[in-house]
């Protein structure tokens, strides 16, 4: 056969592009996580003011991080490396530019509306829905532009650094998705499809393959091609990467229950989990070992090079936090680890450590070969990494003790059997001075970041007027494999390179696994009874007690306070009777949460009078002296929204929530009578006069309710009328 | 019968069990056609392909530049 040379150009333009911005958002998220990790210890520095206060930030700083900084650098490496692997320009540049300017977008409105306090509550997927829509169209249009590369490119075999990517292609777009179906509510409001178990469980199939195939299969991918690239040596075992891919995507969206152990999740969704996420040492580890030999022989290059040394911490991190991971996922560890420091440390060693040190790694070795020039400075680069890794550590270590001392304190009882630390505030006040250590850790790698702006700007600055675009010869495509290399057959595994050459068959097999796992799992999740018992007594909110939910989301509550109660007796005796899975069936979304800076608040109804929210609200620390909450003061002076009152009812309803016509019908004013009847009990109590249609009275109601139904006897609710016996009826 | 019922026939077990065998399944079928195939001449070109490309730096420039 005639080979056709072809001759094409890269569009590097993209690249320098993404890389920019990756170093912008990457400062930006990264200090509104310092200012977060502040006010944990001065909570002076949330302002009084609503935007700047940290249930809002809190979300800004994880996604700004992730799919800011962390994303717009999977972009720049995928358009970098698959342009080169593929020997073909991206197929269009039109798409490229709406790619990134849709990205950017994005990122802008989940800026504004974050803090606005616009959110779904739900961990990495807060996004409200006009938002969430704009995402799966932009990534629409990411894949496309992939996918038609992948269509006219150069080089028949597909580089496992591809499989990666077409793994975070197909993994994210399914997962995004189906963890954001809702039922729009208003213009920036939704209530997600799911409730209660559900809902936690689709949240935490989706949390968990977040991390799972936007902050590791992408990076594989680029560690599979910037790696070999920096070290100037191919990988170590192409086979070893092989099955490290197969077996990561096969295992890891069976792992998501682990976030969810001893919760109202049934017990075997659970122990799936646990099965799974301990298998994953096996891939992790794989490829962990795959990247460190590829280094044999070219050791002595790392302590030149500080893109090597910024590859091998990261792989390290990769090793330590994927090791640690599966441990803690086990059910005796997680028991301790669960709603303490404990996870955000282990967060932090993956994000800090092995998605931010292959980010700047990246960087560095693309900045000359991009801005057609030397690095502006290699000692800056070396500062940063010294610093940079000086800073992860101070942060860990500290949140690591953090964690565990937290952990040990909330389920440690004195000789009399009684709780040991019976005060919430007394487990959190010990943390204050490992929450120094992490600002000050924090701080050194926000430095180093900042040094890495400056060492970009700079070289920027140094570049031509006008970019060299080096023209790139190679054979056109053939049509198919070669006769003998096919002619072998299955016997010289020519069924994989088949796949491998076939990237629609091949992605379809990645959808497969993914799919095939996920409804393992969802399945019998969604269709079995015996997994939410009900219970005759729970009924939906009123409306008031919605719209004050709805508060509570909107100011981020479950960022800090959780809503339950394990069977396990240090939490029983802190906290009151274990949550029901049946408690849960009316709650579109879940508000579970995953941390304890402040107390459970699953039975925090009746627990004190209204006055003492009243004053909690507008001062924390005049009800707790030592609290770290924000003080929340607009909410007492901010109007309730009566008509997003009755459309957040009629919502419900299309959910299946059981309301008649008539209670939708007069949702307002339902609302409005509550409203009086707890702002008038506020004033008896001594309180201040004129809150009954203020934003603070709808959360009292909520507050008020919250753990309470089960104390109900049946009969009572029976007595109530049809509600209690529809809830009963329900599958 | 509806749906409901015929998943709560099953048993919650099954699902678990049958998720590991399908994974164990899988897993031996790549290990095995990965590893003791005899196609290590495919998989040594495959891994020098990152190495294939120029990094689009300057000293390659030369090399790629035509006309």
């Amino acid at each position: 056969m005639s080979e056709r040379v072809e001759r094409f150009v890269y569009d590097d333009q993209i690249v320098r592009m993404f890389l920019l911005v990756t170093v912008l958002w990457g400062v930006v998220g990264m200090v509104v996580g310092l200012l977060i990790a502040l006010q944990l210890v001065l909570p002076v520095l949330n302002f009084q003011t609503s935007w700047l206060s940290f249930g809002r930030l809190r979300p800004l700083h994880t996604n700004a991080v992730i799919f800011a900084f962390a994303g717009n650098a999977i972009f720049a490496g995928v358009y970098y490396s698959s342009q080169r692997l593929l020997k073909a320009r991206m197929w269009s540049d039109a798409l490229g530019r709406l790619h990134f300017w849709g990205w950017q977008a994005i990122i802008v409105a989940a800026a504004i509306s974050l803090p606005l306090g616009y959110s779904q509550s739900k961990e990495y997927a807060e996004l409200e829905w006009p938002i969430d829509i704009a995402i799966a169209i932009i990534w629409v249009v990411f894949a496309a532009n992939f996918f038609g590369t992948l269509a006219r490119r150069r080089e028949r075999h597909l580089y496992v650094a591809l499989w990666f990517y077409i793994a975070t292609l197909v993994a994210i777009a399914v997962l995004h998705i189906f963890n954001n179906l809702v039922v729009v509510a208003g213009p920036m409001k939704s209530y997600s499809i799911y409730a209660g178990v559900q809902d936690a469980f689709m949240q935490w199939w989706y949390g968990h393959n977040a991390v799972a195939f936007f902050l590791t299969t992408p990076f594989l991918g680029m560690m599979y091609y910037f790696l070999p690239k920096a070290a100037e040596r191919p990988v170590y075992s192409y086979r070893l990467s092989i099955l490290h891919f197969w077996t990561l995507v096969f295992i890891y969206i069976w792992a998501g229950p682990h976030h969810l152990h001893y919760t109202a999740l049934p017990a075997w969704a659970s122990t799936l989990g646990m099965l799974f996420s301990v298998m994953l040492w096996m891939p992790s580890w794989g490829g962990m070992i795959n990247g460190l030999l590829t280094l044999r022989g070219a050791w002595s290059k790392v302590t030149d090079d500080p893109v090597l040394k910024f590859f091998v911490v990261a792989i390290t991190f990769y090793g330590m936090s994927t090791f640690e991971g599966p441990l803690m996922s086990i059910k005796s560890v997680n028991a301790l680890s669960h709603y303490t420091d404990w996870t955000i440390a282990h967060v932090h060693a993956g994000a800090l450590g092995w998605v931010g040190f292959m980010v700047f790694g990246m960087i560095y070795w693309l900045l000359p070969r991009l801005f057609q020039t030397e690095l502006w400075s290699r000692k800056l680069a070396e500062l940063h990494f010294w610093i940079g890794t000086i800073g992860i550590l101070l942060y860990i270590v500290a949140i690591y003790a953090a964690g565990l001392t937290q952990g040990l304190m909330f389920r440690a009882f004195d000789e009399s059997g009684r709780l040991a630390y019976p005060d919430f505030i007394e487990t959190t006040m010990r943390l204050i001075p490992m929450y120094w250590a992490r600002v000050l850790g924090g701080g050194l790698y926000i430095a180093g970041m900042v040094l890495c702006a400056w060492n970009v700007v700079m070289t920027w600055r140094s570049a031509p007027a006008t970019y060299a675009e080096p023209v790139h010869e190679a054979p056109a495509l053939a049509a198919a494999y070669p006769a003998e290399a096919v002619g072998a057959g299955f016997k010289r595994a020519a069924w994989h390179r088949r796949w491998e050459g076939m990237p629609l068959t091949f992605s379809i097999w990645v959808v497969v696994a993914v799919v095939s796992a996920s409804l393992f799992e969802i399945i019998p999740m969604f269709l079995i009874r015996s997994n939410v018992p009900t219970i005759a007594a729970v009924t939906p909110y009123t409306p008031l007690e919605l719209a004050g939910r709805d508060v509570y989301i909107s100011e981020g509550c479950n960022n800090c306070h959780s809503q339950m109660i394990r069977p396990i007796r240090s939490e029983t005796a802190r906290y009151g009777e274990y949550s029901k899975p049946g408690e849960f069936v009316y709650d579109h979304p879940f508000l579970w949460g995953s941390r304890r800076i402040g107390p459970d608040l699953q039975r925090i109804g009746g627990k004190y009078p209204n006055l003492w929210h009243v004053r909690h609200m507008e001062d924390p620390r005049s009800t707790t002296p030592q609290s770290v909450m924000p003080p929340y003061p607009w909410l007492a002076k901010r109007p309730l929204d009566f008509a997003a009152v009755e459309s957040g009812v009629a919502a419900q309803v299309t959910l299946g929530v059981p309301y008649t016509p008539d209670q939708v019908k007069g949702a307002a004013d339902h609302a409005r009578e509550q409203g009086k009847k707890i702002a008038q009990a506020i004033v008896e109590q001594g309180g201040p006069k004129g809150l009954e249609e203020t934003r603070l009275v709808a959360l009292i109601a909520y507050l008020q309710r919250l753990g309470t139904d089960i104390k109900k006897s049946t009969a009572a609710a029976g007595a109530g009328g049809q509600r209690a016996e529809t809830v009963a009826g329900r599958p | 019968m509806s749906l409901t019922d015929v998943m709560s026939g099953f048993g919650l077990h099954m699902f678990a069990e049958a998720g590991l065998v399908l994974f164990g399944a899988a897993f031996l079928a790549i290990t095995v056609t990965t590893f003791l195939r005899r196609n290590r001449e495919q998989f040594e070109r495959a891994r020098l392909l990152p190495l294939e490309d120029d990094g689009g730096g300057p000293q390659e420039r030369e090399v790629t530049s035509h006309e």
